[in-house]
Parts: C-alpha cells; sequence; structure tokens
C-alpha cells in the first residue's frame, strides 16, 4: 500500500474533532486538500467556477454526513471521489453548451510542469512536451481523469477506480485507451 | 499476464515500468534490464514509452489565495445555515406525568391553536406588509422585501413544563401555562420574543443581535445571559437576572439589572419597583418546587391552577388577607391541598380536573 496515503496520526486527530462537529476538523482537510483537488477538479471540468461549486458541496457533504462515514476511510480518495462524482454528473448535464470554459478562467496561473524535472540532465524537448499538453487536452474527460489520478496524484489503479467509481478492468481500460492516444500523437 | 506481450500502453501503465525511469528502483532496474535482455524486440516500444512518460505535462491549475478563502466562508456559511436547520426548536417534557397531561390538553386545543398560528402568522405578515408599505413611500426604491414571516409558537400547556432550544442556541425553560412565540429565524439584528406567562432565559451569546424578550409593554434586552421573566395574565411582572446584565424597557423608563437584582412591575400602570429577588424563590419552579411565602391565597391558587391544569372553584369566598406559606418539592395537587388545608382552614374535593374549595366558618 502507498505510504503516503496511510491514514496519518495527524489526519486521525483531525477525523475525530470533525466527527464530532467541529468546524476546525473539517477546516483542516480544507487546507489540506484544496489545492489538488482544485487542480484535479480543473482536469475534469475546467470551469473554475464549476470547481469551485463542486469543491464546496463536496465539504459540505463531508460536513452533512461526517458519521456515517466509517473512519477508516481515506480522507483524501474520498473527496476525490465526490468531487469527480459531482463533476462528471455536471458534465453529463451541461454537455449541450460544451464550450471553451476561456472566458471564466480570470486568475488562475497555468504551471505546465512535467515529471521530466525530477530527473537531471535530461534533453529537454519542449516540441514533444507542447504536443502531449494537445494530446491531453483532448482526451475525454473520463479519460483525462484517469490519467490525473494515476500519473498526477499517485492513486493506485485500485484508488483510482474507487474514485471513478467504476470496476478495476474499466479503470485500465480507460487509461489504456488514453495512453493510445498519446501514443498516436507522438509517432 | 506476461509482460511479454506488451505494448506501449501497457509498458506506460505498468507501475513498476515508472518505478524504473522515475526513480530507478535497483529492483525495478534490475528487472527491466533483464527484460530488454530476453526481448530486444520491445526496444522501441519502450523508447516511446519512456518518452510519453517523462513529458506527461501536469497542468497544475492553481486556486488563488483569495478565492480559496472566500471559498471556505462559503462552506463555513453553509454549514452554520445546516445546524440551524437542524436545531430546530423541539419540546422537550420535564417528565412523563406531564406528557400525558399535554397529550391530553393537546387533544382538545389542537384545532384551537392551529387557528390562533394561522391568525398570528396572516397578522404579523399584514402588519409587516403594513410597515414596510409605510416605509417604502419614504424609501421607494430600495425594497426587496421577505414578506414571508413565520411565526414560531411554543407552549407549555397548564400543567406542563418544557424547555425549548432556540435556534441561536438559547435555552428557554417554560413554566406551566406559559407561552413563547418568534419570527422563524430572528433577523440579522434582533432576536425577539414575546412571552406570556413565564419563562426562565439562557441566553446564547451574541454581541451582534440583542435578545429582547417583550412582556405587554415592558421589553427586557440582553445580550448573553439568563434571567427569570413572570408575567402571568392579571399579575404583575417580574423579571429577575440571574448571571449578566440586561435592560429593561417601558416606554420611556429603563432600567439596568445586575445579577441579583429584580424588577416588579404592575400591569396596571407603569410603575415599577427594583429589589433584591431570592434566586432559589424564584427558580423554584424549574426544580418542579412551588413555593409560597407570604402570598396571598388567590394568587396560590392561580399558580396552582397553571401548575396543575386544573380548576379552581371557591365555593364561598376566600377570606380577606389570607396568607400561605409553604414549601413544595415535586409534590402532587392532594399533598399541597392537604398541606394547605390545615394552616387557611379549608375543605376540598378533588373531582377530576376541578378541585373545590369550601372554607370553613
Amino acid at each position: 500500500m502507498n505510504a503516503q496515503l496511510q491514514i496519518s496520526e495527524e489526519e486521525l486527530t483531525y477525523w475525530t474533532l470533525l466527527k464530532e462537529g467541529e468546524q476546525s476538523g473539517l477546516r483542516f482537510f480544507y487546507e489540506k486538500y484544496v489545492d489538488d483537488l482544485f487542480s484535479f477538479g480543473m482536469g475534469i471540468a475546467k470551469c473554475e467556477h464549476q470547481v469551485k461549486d463542486a469543491i464546496q458541496e463536496v465539504f459540505l457533504d463531508l460536513w452533512k454526513y461526517r458519521n456515517k462515514i466509517n473512519s477508516s476511510v481515506l480522507v483524501k480518495a474520498y473527496l476525490y471521489k465526490c468531487l469527480a462524482n459531482k463533476l462528471f454528473k455536471l458534465a453529463k448535464v451541461d454537455k449541450k453548451n460544451k464550450s471553451v470554459h476561456s472566458d471564466y478562467m480570470e486568475d488562475w496561473e497555468l504551471l505546465v510542469e512535467s515529471s521530466e524535472s525530477k530527473l537531471i540532465n535530461i534533453q529537454i524537448e519542449s516540441h514533444l512536451k507542447e504536443k502531449l499538453v494537445k494530446a491531453i487536452e483532448s482526451l475525454p474527460d473520463r479519460q483525462k481523469a484517469v490519467i490525473n489520478c494515476l500519473f498526477f496524484e499517485d492513486f493506485s489503479y485500485e484508488e483510482t477506480s474507487q474514485i471513478m467509481n467504476i470496476n478495476l478492468r474499466s479503470t485500465y481500460t480507460l487509461a489504456w485507451k488514453a495512453v493510445g492516444s498519446l501514443k498516436k500523437y507522438l509517432s | 499476464m506476461s509482460k511479454a506481450n506488451y505494448t506501449v500502453e501497457d509498458f506506460v501503465l505498468d507501475p513498476e515500468f515508472r518505478k524504473w525511469i522515475f526513480k530507478n528502483n535497483p529492483e525495478a532496474k534490475a528487472y527491466w534490464e533483464s527484460y530488454l535482455q530476453k526481448h530486444p524486440e520491445k526496444v522501441q516500444e519502450i523508447e516511446l514509452a519512456r518518452k510519453i512518460l517523462i513529458h506527461l505535462p501536469h497542468e497544475k491549475k492553481k486556486i488563488s489565495e483569495e478565492a480559496k478563502d472566500s471559498l471556505w466562508e462559503s462552506i463555513s456559511q453553509g454549514i452554520d445555515q445546516e445546524s440551524r436547520e437542524q436545531t430546530d426548536t423541539k419540546v422537550v417534557n420535564l417528565d412523563s406525568w406531564s406528557a400525558i397531561k399535554q397529550y391530553e390538553q393537546e387533544q382538545s386545543k389542537k384545532s384551537r391553536i392551529a387557528w390562533k398560528r394561522k391568525v398570528a402568522a396572516v397578522l404579523i405578515l399584514v402588519a409587516s406588509v403594513g410597515y414596510f408599505l409605510t416605509k417604502s413611500v419614504r424609501t421607494a426604491q430600495e425594497d426587496t422585501v421577505e414578506m414571508v414571516a413565520e411565526i414560531e409558537v411554543h407552549q407549555a400547556p397548564p400543567g406542563v413544563k418544557s424547555t425549548i432550544t432556540l435556534e441561536d442556541g438559547s435555552k428557554v425553560f417554560l413554566n406551566s401555562g406559559s407561552k413563547i412565540s418568534y419570527t422563524k429565524g430572528f433577523t440579522d439584528s434582533l432576536r425577539l420574543l414575546q412571552l406570556e406567562g413565564e419563562g426562565y432565559f439562557e441566553v446564547a451569546h451574541d454581541k451582534s443581535r440583542p435578545f429582547v424578550v417583550q412582556t405587554g409593554s415592558i421589553s427586557t434586552t440582553a445580550l448573553g445571559t439568563s434571567f427569570n421573566i413572570s408575567s402571568f395574565p392579571g399579575d404583575s411582572v417580574s423579571i429577575s437576572l440571574v448571571t449578566g446584565v440586561v435592560l429593561v424597557k417601558n416606554g420611556d423608563v429603563e432600567e439596568t439589572l445586575m445579577p441579583g437584582e429584580g424588577i416588579i412591575a404592575s400591569t396596571q400602570d407603569s410603575g415599577w419597583k427594583k429589589e433584591r429577588f431570592d434566586v432559589e424563590q424564584v427558580l423554584s419552579w424549574m426544580n418542579k418546587t412551588l413555593i409560597f411565602k407570604n402570598t396571598p391565597f388567590d394568587r396560590a391558587s392561580l399558580k396552582l391552577e397553571n401548575w396543575f391544569g386544573v380548576d379552581i372553584v371557591f365555593e364561598n369566598l376566600v377570606p380577606n388577607d389570607l396568607m400561605v406559606s409553604g414549601k413544595f418539592k415535586d409534590e402532587s395537587l392532594e399533598n399541597i391541598l392537604k398541606g394547605l388545608s390545615y394552616s387557611s382552614r379549608f375543605e376540598y374535593e378533588l373531582k377530576g380536573k376541578q378541585v373545590y374549595i369550601h372554607f370553613k366558618p
């Protein structure tokens, strides 16, 4: 099991607070995960307002159902799952007006940061990266979300399948299709 | 599944492969190097898989600090709103006996109360519409007015005491035969309640919204305190402060009370007197204790009527200046009557909800 995903002592403390109805408990998880959730959400929805609204709902749900959620649940995975659910539902609703939401993007910066930076002495092939940006951009929402989970959020296949609310095989299939499209862009 | 038939996709999606590419993990390295030896035909696929992986762009969309803060604000507000809805006022009966009594009362009163509530709501609605209409004459522009004012009414019928937690967290203990009413949700600037009868208030602290209890023309204003108000019809209004500070107002006259101080106001005129009170005696009703201390007999019998939800009928004249004293903790009506009958020289008869009292000559 992925070490970073085990429940830390700290999380457990705040989880207990949250269950007792202390807002500070919820605040802790908000501060800890809102950046990641926002980034993850933007990967699916693109519209900042939608993502923010969905994040708000996710935390309100967490508050509302705090007593019904099993203590052993991974809060991070739970939050991702709820967010993904809400955004996919929204996407279904406004499939008709599928527009580029760039009008709404006011104040977020775009940081293109590749995993490459972790490696030293590697030649930068910027054209490759550009191609991949476009390739990822063109992926269907669900494929994009799977790629996000697996490659950027370091979730396992099992966790990803839970977040996406689909079975393992479908998770793998989605990922496989996504990588297939990326491959086409490069070759 | 054998990795011999791996495609580019499979390599990319293989966590072990990623360990080799990104972390140069020794085990993974050994495995994939030997794999390459065994399957030299896979070199191109591996090469492409590696390219995809290391160039995979991670667009990290950042949320601004302001947006983060304001988002939390809305979450926090959502929670407050939700919890307000949840702590919806409920009446808790002090004991099962009173619950049964209340049930009996309710059966007979239900239709009347419902009718009264409707009338109250309509009256308030009319009043507020009227108020806003007159107001809008002056400021015709700025009125997007919420007209819906729902009036919440809680009452403890005679014979029943109840505890109510208001939506702001304040607690009200209602004595038998008492009633409070207020606009649901209060307002942004005021927590205003009407009281008939007797109640003990433990006010939740909220500087921005004073807590005001109205009893006829007298209003008692508090921020976060506990106090008792008794204002039964036909009796004088008495306000007793237990903790904190309250401001009592009747028209232009006002008085600030400190703990231990009380006010007794006559309902006939606007006069009142300030005095120290006996906490035990004033709050005794909350401990199910009835205390009479040189209490005129007619007042004592009013108290008994409310307390037990009975009617007391005097078969002959109540002797002038008849005072009663006594302390009865959680006693039955029968026992109290028995106790009083010796000192006050009367005979009594209990018939259902009627008590007949006959004074001895």
